[in-house]
């Protein structure tokens, strides 16, 4: 049994803002294994993006505290990394694909060089020159802080090392000529035909499509282990978004790399992932394999969810809603989050938060990718209109 | 079944004022110290003698005396009173730092709102707009300290002319600051909105234009007294303005004087005091402009205010819509990216 | 098609924003360009109909809508409501012929004034259209919230206080207030979650049958026009390309653009893992269109005449549609899912989302 990539432990974060604090995800628990990819499904509000960003520790410190829990990435908790060792988690170690790419592309330099800089970074990895995690499974080692700075060191050492300066020079000549012909694969790795015509255009240039193919490019040329896709197609046009969809289902097969993909779309889920997990409130209370949760779903959230999106005509009569609201995260209810709008709900799912234990009672609960459920009356559920 | 609702208190605008600046430290203290100078201000106008001992070129026994109990600030070569002339210079000053900045708002605002509103081409607004854009640029182009300075030549010394002088060298940044924000708001979609009501033309622009084109002006404009009085002061260091020594001490007329005559280099005091009143003043309205960006937008006031949970369900039994806390909406500049999942997905 | 007068008729519709011009392209006086947003739409709505429009962006459905309220200049073509032309209409009349139309943005965020509270952004109808001011306008507020599911004490709140359902739920109330004949509904579950798109649908249908209105539905979301339209018309780069009831048209589509739609949308059922969608190309650009049927550079179905010659709207033999396809009639039984491919393309043979090789099953 091979180790996760990543393995979030119950893991919470909590925003602190002037009207009080916001419990965005709370004891949240996943692992992913390479080449498997992982979704996670919910409305607005649910934390999902919250989870995604502080995967690789890109929120806003401040404002976002992590409450506890642990992020291990390949055997190091990143919670405890500090924070100036964080850069170099990020990129070839965590890849991360957003929802925009108009704004997740600098809108400045053109496609070659956007490509290149990954490109380059992973080259500085290859290499030696930037610590990050080198070869397949040794784990870096923070534990050992960097060498203090002494006065008297900083004096007699030089600041740019030796060599350094003929290295970079060398870097930027390779920059031209070894990094186009790597470019140019990575853009055929996407799907684009006819690479050379893009090269030297600005993102605003080119289609929403295009863009996002590019930051998938951007992505994949990092060769990173864990690749983290926040809402990639939901800014997209529908024949647009099919055809992303289906490129990225292609290269889940070719590439190795774990992925979570986070979206609110169910049908886009169910494309692309292996195993679902469905947040509400800052929750996980669904998980399992995908075929399994959508067929035979174990939370009244997620049936309820399933049953939401429309489907029929006028004339059928209503569509089917959910009552009430999503809750104010700084004042959750009290045990399990869904019980103001749950039709199954009993006293007891007002006191303490169902654990997402298995719905197979017999099953080990420490078996990965087993159908779980965060319900009390799971077995009801199925019994629900 | 609702969940409960977290409601507003109805804070009174008095409240939300006093628990934004609380909050903000820096604006409370420039608003502080705003207020101190307006209240100073007003008992130097309406009774100075209770806070000013002697008159402006009353001359006392002490000369060239350093600051003391009897003189906080010192006195000059014929003993007059330094911190006297600063006090009595305070109402002066103050009411020239408003008098440019509110009329070049109220001139140059003016125009810039036409400027910006009304410049469909090829309609009677579109020239009125490409005209005053164009007269705008030409006195954009003028080094503004100079051109002022030239026309006070023209208009002669004193107060008065300098105050207008400065006014007409002023209005046109203000014509470029609200055409630029007429501009960005004109295409918002509540302005398309309202035009589908069926509001008029000019109603749009009083009522939606104006409103959200204010609050940044306004900021500008507190900073701006700042900066007019620093100019008025530099003018009158050149040694055109207010006449000093004389009645009507002014803080720029003073540091010209004590300098050119000679008397600082060897008694500081004599510049240090109304130098640092000038600087006192422009911080307190830097600091008060910086907060009231703040108070002024609704949307970051409210996120200050504290909520009570209403624990009664709305009247309507399925209200699906959930009337959230502040920081839990989309466009709320306090909340941090990634809390909501906004779901604006297109 | 609809009987009796119909509520609105879009006659020839056609919208063209003009490309500022450099000095150089003035001086070489090649003609000017511009952007065909819409190009020839003729349309009706019918008293108490829904009207679905469905597109993706550049298909010219939001720039139709916004024409529809007057808040674009038509560049030629028609507008009548009720019989009347009201293209034309200007000044006072046309601030009174608004309240017949009234109009629900997009964007939940900007479409609110944040500067103003809720009962002055939603009876600034009332005020514009009836002179009502102050307590009246609030009591006439107070009165409609409901409807909308809006509880009676949030008059006095901002819209940056509202949930996004709430804010298109103060826009619905807004368009509301002046009873008007007919709304357009532009893009109303864009920004929502799926269980409150429900609700709002809901709500929709509710009011239409509760008030008799029209609606113009404006979407990219297929499956609001399934549930809320009556006709839907699908627009490709400002063209109608297929027109019809909307079960029939959803259920067999004939236009391959509709077809490539409809494939498109995500189902959530766990064997799609394995399609892979075959209509490849990116939307092309409003300027310099090609001559010829505009969908064939990207159709699965493309013949020669195709790229020559731009078919026209047409009735089909036999049933209540219009189709703008030179094959209509060949193409009309093959079903969408024929664009999804259940074997995975090779990874360097045949890039995925191009067009199929013609030795597949299509017709050719």
């Amino acid at each position: 049994m091979t180790e996760p990539v990543i393995d979030v432990q119950h893991l919470s974060i909590t925003y602190t803002v002037g009207a009080g604090t916001f419990y965005a995800v709370s004891d949240v628990s996943l692992q992913i294994y390479p080449g498997q990819v992982v979704g996670i499904v919910g409305e607005t509000g649910c934390g999902k993006s919250t989870l995604a960003q502080a995967i690789p520790r890109l929120l806003p410190e401040p404002p976002a505290t992590i409450g506890g829990g642990e992020i291990i990435f390949r055997g190091t908790d990143l919670v405890k990394v500090p924070k100036r060792q964080l850069p170099m988690v990020r990129g070839t170690g965590i890849g991360m694909i957003f929802q925009e790419p108009l704004n997740s592309l600098n809108p400045a330099y053109r496609v070659f060089d956007q490509i290149a800089e990954s490109i380059r970074i992973r080259h500085y990895r290859d290499m030696g020159w930037v610590k990050s995690f080198q070869g397949g499974d040794v784990p870096f080692d923070y534990s050992k802080p960097a060498a203090p700075i002494t006065v008297g060191g900083s004096l007699t050492k030089s600041i740019i090392p030796d060599g350094a300066v003929e290295e970079a020079a060398r870097d930027r000549l390779r920059t031209r000529s070894e990094f186009r012909d790597e470019v140019l694969e990575y853009l055929r790795l996407v799907r684009i035909n006819d690479p050379e015509t893009i090269l030297n255009l600005y993102p605003h240039e080119l289609s929403g499509g295009m863009r996002q193919r590019i930051m998938i490019a951007m992505a994949l040329s990092e060769k990173p282990s864990l690749l983290i896709a926040d809402e990639p197609t939901s800014a997209l046009d529908v024949t647009i978004q099919a055809q992303v969809l289906t490129l990225m289902k292609e290269l889940i097969e070719e590439v190795d790399a774990a992925i979570l993909f986070i979206s609110h779309d169910l049908g886009v889920i169910a494309e692309t992932a292996d195993e679902i997990g469905v947040m509400y409130a800052g929750r996980i209370v669904e998980y399992g394999p995908v075929a399994e949760v959508f067929r035979s779903p174990r939370h009244p959230y997620t049936k309820a969810l399933l049953k939401a999106a429309p489907s029929k005509y006028k004339s059928e009569g209503p569509l089917d809603s959910i009552a009430g609201s999503v809750p104010n995260l700084s004042r959750p209810p009290p045990g399990c989050r869904f019980n103001p709008r749950c039709p199954l709900v009993k006293d007891i799912c007002r006191g303490e938060h169902p654990p997402l234990a298995p719905i197979d009672k017999t099953a080990n609960p420490d078996t990965p990718g087993i159908h779980r459920s965060a319900c009390y009356f799971a077995d009801e559920v199925p019994g629900l209109p | 079944m609702a969940a409960p609702i977290l409601v507003a208190k109805k804070d009174g605008p008095l409240s939300v004022f006093w628990r934004v600046l609380r909050a903000n430290p820096l604006s409370f203290i420039g608003f502080l110290m705003v207020a101190i100078l307006g209240v100073t201000a007003l008992i130097v106008v309406v009774d100075p003698n209770l806070i000013i001992p002697y008159g402006p070129l009353q001359q006392t026994v002490a000369r060239n005396a350093s600051p003391s109990l009897q003189h906080p600030f010192g006195t000059d070569n014929l003993g007059r009173d330094i911190y006297s002339n600063v006090m009595l210079a305070l109402p002066l000053d103050l009411g020239i730092g408003f008098a440019i900045a509110g009329s070049a708002l109220l001139i140059g605002g003016t125009l810039g709102l036409i400027a910006g509103f009304y410049n469909t081409p090829g309609t009677i607004g579109g020239w009125t707009s490409v005209s005053i854009m164009r007269v705008t640029d030409i006195f954009l182009s003028f080094p503004s300290l100079i051109l002022a300075l030239a026309l006070t030549r023209v208009l002669g010394l004193g107060v008065g002319p300098t105050v207008l002088a400065i006014t007409i060298t002023w209005w046109p940044f203000y014509v470029r600051l609200v055409r630029g924000e007429v501009l960005a708001v004109k295409h918002l979609p509540y302005v398309n909105a309202a035009r589908a009501a069926g509001v008029t033309e000019n109603r749009i622009l009083l009522r939606h234009v104006l409103r959200n084109v204010l609050e940044p002006t306004i900021v500008y404009f507190t900073l701006d007294i700042g900066t007019v009085l620093v100019t008025y002061s530099t003018i009158g260091f050149i040694g055109v303005a207010s006449k000093y020594p004389g009645p009507n001490p002014e803080w720029g007329a003073m540091l010209a004087f004590y300098q050119q005559t000679g008397s600082s280099n060897v008694y500081p005091w004599l510049v240090i005091a109304p130098g640092a009143a000038i600087f006192v003043t422009v911080l307190a309205f830097s600091l008060l402009g910086d907060g009231l960006r703040d108070i002024l937008d609704p949307r970051t006031r409210r996120a200050f205010v504290r909520g009570t949970i209403a624990h009664e369900p709305p009247p309507e039994a399925p209200a699906p819509l959930a009337v959230a806390s502040e920081a839990v909406t989309d466009s709320n500049p306090v909340a941090p990216v990634g809390i909501i999942d906004t779901g604006t997905r297109s | 098609m609809t009987e009796g007068t119909p509520l609105l008729e879009m006659i020839d519709l056609q919208k063209h924003f003009p490309i500022t011009r450099s000095l150089a392209d003035q001086l070489s006086r090649r003609p000017a360009k511009a952007i065909h947003a819409v190009d020839g739409v003729s349309l009706t709505v019918g008293p108490g109909e829904t009207l679905g429009l469905i597109g993706e962006s550049g298909s010219g459905k939001t720039t139709l809508g916004w024409m529809l309220a007057r808040l674009h200049e038509p560049t030629s073509g028609s507008i009548r409501f009720e019989g009347q032309d009201v293209t034309h209409l200007k000044g006072k009349a046309l601030r009174t012929w608004r309240r017949n139309i009234q109009i629900v943005f997009q964007d939940p965020v900007g479409s609110l004034d944040p500067r103003l509270r809720v009962w002055q952004i939603v009876g600034e109808p009332i005020r514009a259209q009836e002179g009502l001011r102050g307590k009246k306008v609030r009591d006439r507020v107070r009165a409609l919230l409901p409807t909308v599911g809006l509880p009676v004490d949030c008059l006095d709140q901002y819209p940056h206080e509202f949930s996004g359902g709430g804010r298109q739920r103060l826009s619905l109330a807004r368009a509301l207030s002046v009873s008007p004949r007919l709304i357009v509904l532009d893009e109303p579950t864009s920004a929502l979650d799926v269980a409150v798109q429900a609700q709002i649908l809901n709500r929709l249908v509710e009011l239409q049958r509760s008030r008799g209105m029209a609606y113009v539905l404006i979407t990219h979301n297929v499956a609001a026009v399934r549930f809320a339209a009556d006709r839907v018309a699908v627009m490709y780069l400002g063209r109608i390309v297929e027109h019809g009831p909307v079960r029939a048209l959803l259920e067999h589509p004939v236009h391959p653009y509709t077809k490539a739609l409809l494939a498109a949308v995500p189902v959530p059922d766990a064997s799609r893992r394995r399609t892979r969608y075959r209509i490849g190309g990116d939307i092309p650009s409003l300027v310099d269109l090609p001559p010829g049927c505009r969908f064939a550079p990207r159709c699965p179905f493309v013949i020669d005449r195709c790229r020559v010659e731009d078919p026209p709207l047409l009735p089909m033999a036999g049933a209540d549609r219009l189709v703008a396809c030179h094959r209509a009639e060949e193409v009309r039984d093959i079903a969408p899912e024929s664009l999804l491919a259940t074997e995975p393309t090779p990874g360097t043979g045949t890039p995925a989302g191009s067009v199929p090789p013609s030795s597949e099953s299509l017709p050719m």
